[in-house]
């Protein structure tokens, strides 16, 4: 019944032609992953341990305010690293956490990264994300990013850090950067399979988001402001065992402003 | 960490010969995993990319992967980057009044079959259903776990996606007995 459309898939699948395997860009990417991964291992602990000690006073609530997007044209960036945490949960016995840490300067563990410069200062690609000034003035995709973030995922058990990777994250001052550096992976085998982060980058009225499980449990997140782009989100840590339902944004009253099924 | 000179070369050693082992695995999957995530994606581009990323994402854990579980490991990572990549659309799709307006991929639509621009209408859950079960031909137990998910979810995701499938006016054009085996 079923072998007319294993024949119609086959028929569209085939149908492209295939390039070669980009065998090297793989690897160099895949090397440069390892290598962010491992840098970040022995290098950021001590900050990381610090800054998930400070969770309470960092960590910014629905009601808490938050330092407002910038406006067009003037804009003033923090002049030292900041670290937001944009999403903490306990997951097989481990405190997780996503924090991103904005960088005034290229960090030197991103060298090589699309988007930063490599140790000798030279810029390498571009940045990720070209977006629009608010003025509608357009960015070109050429231009220079002058906005680093490290995006932290990582796990501590008995106040101890015993996984972590991050992601380089590239952009222009007073833009809402795009996060894509989270994915559905877990870190090094410290956590129970499929243990993933969920992420979204609200519109700047929602402070807080809801995201509903496929056991009907619920994980409620405030919205956090990155310093340096003024962009706005949140992140989840969902167990491996669950499926994400459906997230709720709402306002600083409560007030539902969207709603997606997943 | 200080390695000692025996411990350097066996470090070189074992990367080079997990990084011929990697080579080989993309060069021999390349492409059966572009056309799955073609059909994943509805866009070849898209596709490449999609599994470049995750081969690269894969690259720091291979040296844990055996060669037995390395495709279903690939295969599972390609499903769930894809849904990364979907909710990171979204939050595009969120950021949409900021952005500047990108030209239509007509020449993309236009080369798209009637089957892929249904499969793409599909909830993510349900033609992830569709390409395990009907491209990978996985079994409805082996597609319940590639998505961790039970047995009957599988079934019942694929029974809604070939519902809407055989309703799809994209798929009019096809000939009828395809529509009425569906």
């Amino acid at each position: 019944m079923t072998d007319e459309l294993r024949s119609a898939l086959a028929e569209s699948a085939l149908r492209p032609t295939v390039s070669t395997p980009p065998v090297a860009d793989i690897l160099r990417a895949g090397r440069a992953r390892r290598r962010r991964r491992r840098l970040a291992m022995t290098a950021t602990a001590v900050c990381v341990a610090a800054a998930v000690a400070a969770v309470p006073l960092s960590r910014p609530g629905p009601q808490t305010a938050q330092p407002a997007a910038p406006a067009a044209g003037v804009y003033a960036p923090p002049v030292a690293s900041v670290t937001t945490v944009i999403g903490k949960n306990t997951v097989g016995g481990r405190t997780w956490w996503i924090l991103a840490v904005y960088y005034p300067t290229a960090p030197h563990a991103c060298s090589g990264v699309p988007g930063f410069p490599t140790p000798t200062g030279t810029p390498t690609g571009t940045a990720r994300t070209p977006l629009t000034f608010p003025t509608g003035k357009t960015a070109a995709t050429a231009v220079k990013p002058n906005s680093y973030y490290a995006i932290t995922i990582g796990a501590s058990e008995n106040g101890k850090t015993v996984s972590q990777q991050f992601e380089c994250v590239a952009g222009l001052h007073g833009q809402p950067t795009a996060w894509d550096g989270a994915g559905d992976y877990g870190l090094d085998g410290a956590s129970p399979a499929g243990t993933r982060v969920f992420n979204g980058q609200p519109t700047t009225v929602v402070t807080s988001a809801t995201l509903t499980m496929s056991n009907g449990a619920t994980m409620t997140e405030p919205v956090a402001v990155l310093p340096g782009t003024g962009a706005h989100t949140y992140a989840f840590i969902i167990p491996g065992n669950l499926r994400e339902r459906s997230v709720d944004e709402y306002d600083a009253h409560h007030h539902l402003v969207d709603h997606q099924s997943l | 960490m200080q390695l000692t000179p025996a411990a350097t070369v066996r470090h070189h050693v074992e990367t080079d010969s997990e990084d011929a082992r990697f080579s080989e695995f993309v060069a021999f999957r390349w492409t059966a995993m572009v056309r799955t995530a073609y059909l994943l994606t509805g866009d070849y581009q898209e596709a490449e990319d999609l599994v470049q990323t995750t081969l690269a994402k894969l690259y720091p854990q291979w040296r844990r992967i055996k060669d037995d579980t390395a495709i279903r490991y690939m295969r599972r990572a390609l499903v769930n980057n894809n849904r990364s990549r979907l909710r990171r659309r979204r939050v595009v799709q969120l950021l949409t009044p900021f952005l500047p307006d990108s030209p239509a991929p007509a020449r993309v639509e236009q080369d798209r079959d009637a089957l892929i621009a249904a499969l793409a209408a599909l909830p993510e859950r349900q033609r992830a259903v569709v390409v395990l079960r009907y491209w990978e031909d996985l079994s409805v137990e082996e597609t319940a776990h590639e998505l961790g998910c039970s047995t009957g979810t599988v079934k019942s995701q694929a029974s809604r996606a070939l519902a809407k499938l055989r309703t799809d006016p994209s798929l009019a054009p096809l000939a009828a007995d395809l529509l009425g085996a569906l």
